[in-house]
């Protein structure tokens, strides 16, 4: 069955609102929903409410921006995965594989070191970032009869470059305070987030996520050859220069809260595109919705399963290969057919 | 309209490609560009196109030089019709037909209902209306030619570019595909395509231009190639150009002697 366009991105809207709610009822201090309800109404209003104080204090300070940030998190991994297999043509390429998380993570590990305060690891890991696609683009350009080559080995090369140098950081690091701080935040975890974060993220997330969604009709015509969207009188080169500046943007913006989450950005999008269609108009609003939905998931479940909690990069990488496998497999037996 | 190219000449790494090409393509001419492989037809669509800019020459559209127009502006009056489509994201054949709408829209909007309306239109023109909502990879290789004609359509382009329309398809696609071109030509719109096929070139077209490393050659008329002699020389071998009586009139056909 195929559903029609509203009520896909609508259905969409739902599951992750299921998710929201649910993500707060689960944990040591529960909240269910008439509570939550409760505590959100009063704080907008003004009234008192009959909860407990410590309730109100879970919702505040903790739970509500975990679930902001993995929900931003989650959108823009996804958006940004989803954009950069459309500009590069590719379905198999994201953040990831063109080194922009370790490129970004370069950059925030290096602002950790020196200390710096939390815009500037910020600001470093979004350069860093934006400098590994960057090489990685030229790499591919450098080799037109192969591009989808030259951009997975590119990709390779300069992670695992950024990688290196990460490495030497932690080296150089002081082994009682900066490296353990260092080394838990590239594993990628939600733990600690509050809302200094999710001010950090609101504004980056907003800007490109409008950008995208403004640009994804053209986004469309970039999935053809450069001779043909030249044709159509698109400038590709100024289409490209929004499309992975926010891409890159939300990327290194997530690993600077977060630290290193993969394969949110390959298989949300690759799912986004499978149940949307290929049509950026609808992939995107899905990406956005599965994507928070997916990665608030996760991230529930990585702080309730075991008593002390598993960081969400190691569990996304567990849900998220499997599942990619399965998608390869699927697609590999559908083009067969 | 009139499309000119005037005295072009264009060379790549040091090595002339094409030399002072000149032709006039107007409103419903169709013209059909002959070469071997490396004659440079490819490049002289590219420079039509405005891909790339030509040493010395100039491509003028109603005497406006092509170089000193928006992209935009050339796509609005010339389309590219590319060899296939490309299918590495599979749209319906609607979003595809609609892609043509891209020169009239700014960058950051989307097309509204009368960019569907032309969509629909261009849909309707070439009879394939029914195949709206499928999914261009599920499409026979002529099908997608048409797609490619319904996106140029949408265009609204008067001039159309077409890089070998026939060469990936089947022999009844290639004549169904050809006949199109014709029911185009009628409407007003300027052809020009490349072809392998020097036949195609004899009986669908109304001017041809002969393309060999050497040197470019307008012919006024297919008519002009009947004694043979120039097609044996662009091909380096002996071919004939017989005439056949049809139902439908003389036919040229060309065979090896």
């Amino acid at each position: 069955m195929k559903l029609s366009k509203p009520s896909l991105i609508t259905t969409l809207l739902v599951i992750y609102i299921l998710v929201f709610f649910l993500s707060f009822s689960t944990g040591r201090f529960p909240v269910t929903p008439p509570e939550l309800l409760k505590i959100l109404f009063s704080r907008i209003t003004g009234l008192p409410h009959d909860l407990s104080p410590q309730a109100e204090a879970v919702v505040f300070s903790i739970r509500l921006p975990r679930i902001i940030v993995s929900s931003l998190i989650g959108a823009g991994l996804s958006v940004s995965g989803l954009v950069f297999q459309t500009i590069f043509r590719n379905p198999m390429v994201s953040p990831d594989v063109l080194g922009t998380s370790t490129g970004a993570g370069f950059g925030a590990a290096l602002a950790l070191l020196f200390a710096l305060p939390s815009a500037m690891v910020s600001v470093s890991a979004f350069l860093m970032g934006l400098l590994a696609v960057s090489f990685v683009y030229l790499v591919a350009s450098r080799i037109p009869s192969n591009q989808v080559l030259g951009l997975v080995l590119g990709g390779i090369m300069i992670s695992s470059l950024f990688q290196s140098a990460t490495s030497f950081i932690k080296l150089v690091a002081d082994p009682e305070d900066e490296l353990p701080a260092i080394t838990y935040f590239l594993m990628g975890s939600l733990s600690g987030a509050d809302m200094g974060d999710v001010r950090l993220l609101l504004l980056p997330m907003a800007i490109s996520l409008t950008a995208i969604l403004a640009i994804s009709w053209r986004l469309n015509i970039l999935t053809l050859s450069d001779d043909e969207a030249l044709s159509l009188g698109v400038r590709i080169r100024v289409i490209r220069i929004i499309a992975i500046a926010s891409a890159s943007l939300m990327t290194a913006s997530s690993v600077a809260v977060s630290g290193i989450i993969g394969w949110v950005g390959l298989v949300i999008p690759h799912f986004s595109r499978m149940i949307a269609g290929p049509d950026a108009r609808r992939s995107v609003p899905a990406s956005i919705f599965l994507g928070a939905a997916f990665l608030t998931a996760a991230d529930t479940v990585s702080r309730s399963v075991t008593y002390s909690e598993i960081p969400i990069g190691i569990l996304t990488s567990f849900i998220g290969a499997p599942f990619f496998l399965y998608l390869i497999i699927r697609e590999g037996k559908k083009n067969e057919a | 309209m009139k499309l000119e190219i005037r005295n072009i000449s264009f060379s790549y790494s040091g090595k002339e490609i094409l030399s002072s090409v000149s032709f006039i393509l107007n409103s419903g001419d169709v013209t059909a560009l002959l070469g071997r492989n490396g004659s440079g037809k490819t490049t002289l669509m590219r420079l039509i196109l405005g891909f790339i800019k030509p040493d010395s020459g100039a491509i003028t559209l109603d005497g406006r030089d092509i170089r000193e127009m928006s992209s935009k502006d050339r796509a609005k009056v010339i389309a590219y019709i590319p060899q296939k489509l490309s299918d590495a994201y599979p749209y319906s054949v609607f979003d595809s037909v609609m892609m043509g709408r891209a020169p009239s829209l700014s960058v950051f909007s989307s097309p509204k209902e009368k960019d569907r309306e032309k969509a629909e239109e261009a849909l309707a023109l070439l009879g394939i209306s029914n195949l709206k909502d499928r999914n261009v990879n599920t499409l026979s290789g002529g099908e997608r030619q048409l797609v490619l004609i319904a996106r140029a359509i949408t265009q609204e382009a008067s001039f159309m570019v077409m890089d070998e329309p026939t060469s990936a398809l089947d022999y009844a696609n290639a004549l169904m595909v050809m006949e199109k071109t014709e029911e185009l030509r009628k409407e007003g719109y300027g052809i020009l395509y490349s072809t392998h096929n020097p036949e195609l070139a004899l009986q669908n077209c109304s001017s041809v231009i002969l393309l060999s490393e050497t040197h470019s050659e307008y012919i006024e008329n297919p008519g002009m190639l009947k004694d043979g002699k120039k097609l044996s020389a662009l091909y380096g071998r002996n071919l004939s150009v017989r005439s056949i009586d049809t139902e439908k009139g003389e036919r040229l056909v060309c065979v090896p002697v």
